[in-house]
């Protein structure tokens, strides 16, 4: 149902829409309305689903022939969009999303049983991706379909390519995410119809420009692992990095929160800090995600925001060559600089 | 007017992106105000974080060109000069949070060094039990949640060390129950005396959110423990008793207060109890069969029973 200062407001206004399909979207919206913690649940139940499937599938030898897994794959895959498609709701999620992604899966493994070429594979798992994204209604699918294909981009992008292209693809995926986060108006203007898409892709994006930097670089999870070249940090962290300043003189340009020589002052630190963390590409990353997803008021991207930048600064301190001692001057001394900081800042509200 | 409206409005209209932006701006994105708290948080935040983090590794590199006395007299004098301003009462709350914080830091440096110096030969439990006894006090008249959450953690990590260094077979088994029980304990005070924890909440907050997740996530796991041991019927029968205390506890506490959150929490809690109960009482692949169906048959009821909830709450409120 519209409520009276949604009518109210849309009577003002000069341009033309549709009433019926705002009434038929609210009604809809009514009848299900979503909850981080129903979506949460969702995920975590249908990822065990999925996983308990495979298992069964394996344990009674269906994986013993590439025919019957193909089969079972494709049939899978067919069965979760119909219900997808058939009932649009959380509830009906549970189980189609559990058959989409054992369908995923057993194709999959059926292609990697038949040794087939890894861009082969990578390449039709992401159009099957891209596949579920368009088709794919409510928050949850479009999500895990757009995490996919970017992590099946990365599979395909170290397998085939030389390793300059997985910060070139990490670098595109962080500039996807500016028109995303800072130019939603426009996004939503194009999407039109889609618009429900946003949510999804905003959230996928941003999963996997971590999942990036956190799976497919040398530096975190695959531990230490000899860099395909010298330097092979700056490769990550000066995009990143020119990317963000670009982000913050925007946002600057935009909010009026401060004089001029504030924001000169704003903008010479974040220059600062990345310069200062250029061996360390996270913490420019998370910086970057921190800037976006706060001016977007994106509370989930903020977390994850914050909870990837205290693991990229705790990384960055653990990682320096230099004795306790130093190391510990070199905390304090920011420390203090952030502590006067908000002396200043509190000093200058009064 | 919410991102949700702009969104459906959007979709259905014709809207020109820049009223869109415009909208989405004036309703939705932060004003200079937050931006500017945002900013002030993060630094004090930072600020307190590094300097802390500075002095603790400061102490910890054990500078042999220091003296003995002046580690202790360094340490002694910061803490003095962090806990003196607290007793003022201008000060301000934040500030007075953050302060209680940091001496609290500095009370675990202390002993710490105090240890390094003296070569006490006392095991980390004993450092963690000294530092948890010490800034007590603090925590409890700084009702500060941030405080609570490091001192819950400092708790537990107190506890696992006792029963890993000092009892290992005294406790025979128990240490994991036992702990179910002390965090239920402070679940049910966090919920019962929220004021106690935050100053100016009136109810519970993300404080009780962590606690509850942690909470089940001990129950969860001192149950798949004692399963794993059925020959001791006592410790099976107590974890299991506690699960479901806790799960009638959250439910409870979910209704009551009508946040989903609770109810979801009791859900997954169920789901991988019931998983880990059919793995250990069926074997082979009847297991994962009884698991598959499980899963499936639970997840679809529970996230049924949530929308329904979720729906008829929000009618409620219209």
């Amino acid at each position: 149902m519209i409520r009276n200062e949604i009518r109210g407001w849309l009577e003002n206004q000069e341009f033309r829409f549709n009433g019926d399909a705002i009434r038929r979207a609210y009604d809809s919206r009514d009848k299900n309305p979503g909850h981080i913690a129903i979506r949460v649940l969702v995920i975590l139940g249908t990822l065990l689903s999925a996983v308990l499937i495979v298992s069964i599938l394996f344990s009674f030898g269906i994986y013993d022939s590439e025919i019957a897994m193909l089969v079972t794959g494709i049939a899978g895959l067919l069965a979760g969009m119909w219900i997808h498609l058939k009932r649009q709701s959380d509830v009906t999620d549970t189980i189609s999303i559990s058959l989409i992604l054992m369908g995923y899966a057993s194709i999959a493994f059926a292609l990697g049983e038949w040794k087939i070429d890894t861009g082969l594979i990578c390449g039709s798992l992401i159009v099957i991706s891209v596949a579920c994204f368009i088709f794919s209604k409510n928050f949850i699918l479009p999500f895990l379909s757009v995490v996919s294909a970017c992590i099946y981009l990365f599979i395909w992008v170290q397998a085939k390519c030389p390793p300059v292209f997985i910060p070139l693809l990490y670098s595109a995926l962080a500039v996807a995410l500016l028109p995303v986060y800072l130019f939603e108006g426009n996004l939503l203007d194009l999407l039109r119809k889609k618009g429900y898409q946003y949510q999804p892709l905003r959230l996928g994006l941003l999963a996997s420009v971590l999942a990036g930097l956190y799976i497919f670089s040398p530096f975190f999870l695959r531990g230490l692992q000899e860099f395909p070249f010298k330097h092979y940090q700056l490769y990550f962290s000066v995009p990143v990095s020119l990317i963000c300043l670009s982000a913050v003189a925007c946002l600057l340009r935009e909010t009026r929160f401060a004089p001029g020589s504030w924001k000169i002052a704003i903008f010479l630190i974040i220059v600062l800090v990345l310069g200062l963390t250029l061996f360390a590409p996270a913490i420019g990353l998370s910086l970057y995600l921190l800037v976006i997803t706060f001016y977007n008021a994106h509370k989930t991207g903020t977390v994850i925001s914050i909870v990837s930048l205290c693991f990229a600064i705790g990384l960055y301190y653990y990682d320096l060559h230099f004795s306790l001692l130093v190391k510990s001057l070199l905390l304090m001394l920011p420390g203090l600089v952030f502590l006067a900081g908000y002396w200043l800042i509190t000093r200058a509200e009064r | 007017m919410d991102r949700e409206d702009i969104h459906i409005i959007a979709g259905n209209s014709d809207w020109p992106a820049k009223g869109i932006e415009a909208a989405l701006k004036d309703k939705v994105y932060p004003d200079a105000r937050d931006w500017l708290k945002f900013i002030k948080w993060s630094f004090l935040a930072l600020g307190i974080t590094l300097t802390l983090s500075g002095i603790v590794f400061f102490f910890a590199y054990n500078w042999d060109y220091l003296h003995k006395f002046s580690k202790m007299g360094l340490i002694g004098a910061a803490l003095v000069f962090l806990v003196a301003p607290t007793v003022m009462p201008r000060l301000n709350r934040h500030t007075r949070n953050a302060t209680l914080t940091a001496a609290s830091v500095m009370a675990g440096v202390l002993f710490a060094v105090f240890g390094q110096i003296y070569q006490t030969g006392a095991n980390a439990f004993d450092f963690f039990l000294a530092w948890a006894l010490f800034t007590a006090v603090w925590v409890a008249v700084s009702r500060f949640p941030i405080l609570w959450l490091l001192y819950f953690i400092l708790l537990n990590t107190t506890w696992f060390l006792y029963v890993e260094q000092v009892a290992p077979e005294r406790m025979s088994g128990y240490g994991l129950v036992i702990a179910t029980a002390a965090n239920f304990c402070f679940l049910v005070a966090v919920h019962a005396r929220p004021r106690f924890f935050d100053s100016y909440l009136q109810g519970p907050g993300w404080l009780a959110y962590c606690i509850s997740v942690a909470s089940a996530a001990i129950a969860v796991v001192s149950f798949g423990y004692a399963l794993s041991g059925p020959d001791r019927w006592i410790r099976l029968s107590a974890a299991s008793l506690l699960l479901t205390a806790l799960c009638f506890f959250l439910f409870n506490k979910g209704m009551q207060t009508r946040k989903l959150f609770y109810i979801s929490l009791v859900c997954v809690v169920l789901l991988f109890a019931g998983i880990l109960l059919a793995e250990k009482l069926i074997e082979g692949k009847n297991a994962l069969i009884i698991d598959i169906l499980f899963v499936a048959a639970g997840l679809y009821g529970m996230v049924s029973y949530l929308l329904k909830l979720n729906k008829s709450w929000k009618n409620d409120t219209k």
